[in-house]
């Protein structure tokens, strides 16, 4: 992979071409880019250095929303609740991900027929995730409620998002629902394109499946792994509208993750300063982690 | 690494079909420990798919395998510790070269495990050997096709208490100089070792250079199988003389004719190979082979200047081609659609459009029957050309 030479793609034909061809064939990327991404970015950052309540730009603040920000509990809350979630998540949609694309790369009776299927979690909206789930652990009356959080007791005749304790395991089952599917078939378009040599020479080597999964799949398959993974990383702690629909982020806040409080801090108190200063300070974060973690991964996969 | 379970490798009536294609049919072959069995036919012959029923990532339709008396049947590719050299290479794309020679060693069916220091020892000798040591950091990617070939059979050398060595095509992609040099060394790692040997190649000189024996492999059948000089000195089949010699058996198919004129070899399109009467009869007697395919081997063949001794005499053809190899060269006339090539000195003095005599030896001849292919021994030996 790190051999494939990128300057095979530049034509011969770019010694004709005009110096603007080039930037204007990016053109409409890098404008939609600006537009829809850029700017509104480079607005919060601007934002969170001001005081804005209700609408209203207001004076310079400096890092007084940044300050108000990290001396905030709710804050850090949030942003444990989001770890947690992450921690939880993750790493079982990826195990389960994984599992399964194993799994469909045996020969199944009907794997044609399933694979569409197991997309049907994924395409659905995320709002109707969240009202279906909403209805099948609805207290008292919902199918999956009565007949099995309700006989083990775990909560009594409420629905489990009311509970404080479990609201966010309920949460992390419905993200591990809808999320799973989409790394199985990920991860399953992954084992279909590796090469089937390395196994055979494998085998003649004397390597046992597991063996040959450990050294083998596990290595080949690392760049796809590295980059799923971290996708649904970020998009896990970005979690909103299926959070939203469910709890609101309650009961209290058990789990108002940093976007819910994002956005409880804008349309509900109005403090669209410290609101822009949250932003900021979770894409710095991520900005952080993603480039740490993409060296790492260039340096220990020989990959990207 | 000498006490590995080893011993002769048997075939018997070994059969494989991919669907519409009888890939092998009733193979048998024995290789025994320390010998090169020289598998040699064109490309789609089986070669390949021998080397994986041995290695077993195939399993035969048909027919039993043994290594040292045991039945393969119910052992598993990755028990049966064989080395085998991939004709697709088949590297692992994740490791570094020397990570990619070293994986047999490092794999658990080595016994006893080597010392890490005799482990590197042994694959940088082998990378060393191949012209290689200096990539041994790289990664298959970053190689060219003969250096993904030299890293392959690195890992094939390695394994010195292999059970068996299977080489589909370990050479093929080599720059004739490297392929020159490693023949040798190659056949002479493979001699010391205590494990019958397979060493797979479309090129039939090749065959004949590194095999103890060789067995010409045709459409999945065994053409012939044979001693190299057995094989060069008396192919079986019209078949097996196409792939070997160099250059190969000129090839004339026709009906012997006698009755008016000269005895002669009359081809489809009706052009005369005039024959000695003797070699006329003695195909004729032999009932209903009046089809015949003469072979004729480059030392048969003389083109004499029509201006020497003894040329006047002899049936007149015009020089075709000539390709000088420095040392000697080869020179061709044409009879009918078949090619006469004959290898002659490099300065023969021979030139396109030339009219010459042609002169058969009767030493280097061979007939094949018309309809099977098949070699006919003539009832006397006296065989020659007017």
């Amino acid at each position: 992979m790190a051999a494939i030479d990128t300057d095979l793609a530049v034509s011969p034909a770019s010694a004709t071409e005009p110096r603007w061809y080039p930037y204007a064939l990016i053109a409409p990327a890098m404008i939609t880019f600006v537009l829809v991404a850029l700017v509104p970015f480079l607005f919060a950052v601007f934002i969170s250095f001001h005081q804005m309540k209700y609408g209203r730009l207001g004076d310079f603040a400096g890092f007084e929303n940044y300050g108000a920000l990290l001396s905030d509990s709710r804050f850090w809350n949030s942003m444990a609740i989001a770890a947690l979630f992450v921690a939880i998540a993750v790493p079982l949609e990826f195990m389960l991900g994984l599992a399964g694309a194993l799994m469909l790369c045996r020969p199944i009776w009907g794997r044609s027929a399933l694979v569409p299927l197991l997309f049907i979690p994924t395409t659905m909206a995320p709002i109707v995730v969240g009202l279906l789930w909403k209805i099948m652990l609805a207290g008292s009356w919902g199918l999956l409620s009565t007949n099995v959080i309700e006989p083990l007791g775990l909560v009594g005749e409420i629905s489990i998002f009311a509970s404080p304790d479990l609201a966010l395991y309920a949460l992390i089952f419905v993200d591990v629902w809808q999320w799973t599917p989409f790394m199985m078939l990920a991860f399953f378009a992954g084992l279909q394109a590796l090469p089937v040599n390395p196994y055979r020479a494998a085998a003649v080597d004397g390597a046992t499946p597991v063996q040959a999964f450990f050294r083998l799949t596990l290595p080949m398959m690392a760049p796809l792994l590295v980059v799923i993974g971290l996708l649904r990383l970020i998009d896990a702690f970005k979690v909103f509208d299926s959070i939203f629909i469910l709890t609101g982020g309650g009961p209290g806040t058990s789990t108002e993750m940093p976007s819910v409080l994002a956005y409880k801090m804008t349309f509900e108190f109005w403090n669209i300063g410290e609101a822009s200063a949250l932003a900021v300070v979770v894409w710095l974060l991520f900005f952080a982690f993603c480039n740490v973690f993409y060296q790492l991964a260039k340096k220990k996969l020989n990959a990207f | 690494m000498s006490d590995a379970p080893s011993g002769r490798l048997v075939l018997e009536g070994v059969a494989k079909r991919f669907g519409a294609i009888q890939a092998l049919d009733e193979v048998a072959l024995a290789i025994e420990p320390g010998e090169v069995l020289a598998v040699t036919g064109p490309s789609g012959a089986g070669k390949t798919t021998l080397c994986r029923l041995i290695a077993g990532l195939e399993r035969p339709d048909r027919g039993r395998l043994t290594l040292g008396g045991a039945d393969l049947a119910q052992v598993p590719a990755r028990r049966r510790r064989v080395a085998y050299l991939f004709e697709s290479y088949a590297l692992f794309p994740h490791l570094s070269v020397f990570e990619n020679a070293a994986s047999p060693l490092r794999a658990p069916g080595q016994l006893p495990p080597l010392g890490a220091g005799e482990l590197s020892e042994r694959v940088q000798q082998a990378l060393d050997l191949l012209g290689i040591g200096h990539l041994a950091g790289r990664l298959p990617a970053e190689l060219s096709g003969g250096q993904k070939q030299r890293v392959a059979l690195a890992r094939a050398l390695v394994q010195e208490g292999a059970t068996a060595t299977l080489l589909d095509e370990p050479i093929s992609h080599l720059d004739a100089k490297l392929r020159h040099r490693l023949r040798g060394e190659i056949k002479r790692r493979l001699a010391a070792r205590p494990a019958p040997a397979i060493w797979s190649t479309p090129d039939g000189l090749e065959a004949l250079s590194v095999g103890d024996r060789v067995a010409v492999l045709i459409d999945g059948r065994i053409e012939q199988l044979a001693t190299p000089q057995e094989i060069w000195e008396r192919p079986a089949s019209v078949r097996v003389a196409r792939l070997i010699g160099d250059p190969p058996m000129s090839l004339v198919e026709g009906r012997v004719a006698q009755g008016e004129g000269p005895p002669a070899l009359v081809t489809g399109e009706g052009a005369r190979l005039p024959l000695q009467p003797s070699l006329a009869a003695g195909l004729l007697q032999l009932a209903g082979r009046e089809a015949v395919t003469l072979g004729l081997k480059p030392r048969a063949i003389r083109f004499l200047p029509l201006g020497e001794a003894g040329a006047g005499s002899l049936p007149q053809v015009e020089i075709y081609t000539v390709e000088p190899f420095g040392k000697h060269a080869i020179v061709s006339a044409r009879i009918g659609a078949a090619l006469l090539r004959a290898k002659t000195a490099g300065n023969c003095g021979l030139a396109v459009g030339q009219r010459v005599g042609l002169q058969l030896e009767s030493d280097g001849l061979m007939v094949f029957d018309g309809r099977s292919g098949r070699a006919i021994e003539l009832p006397s030996r006296t065989a020659g050309v007017a």
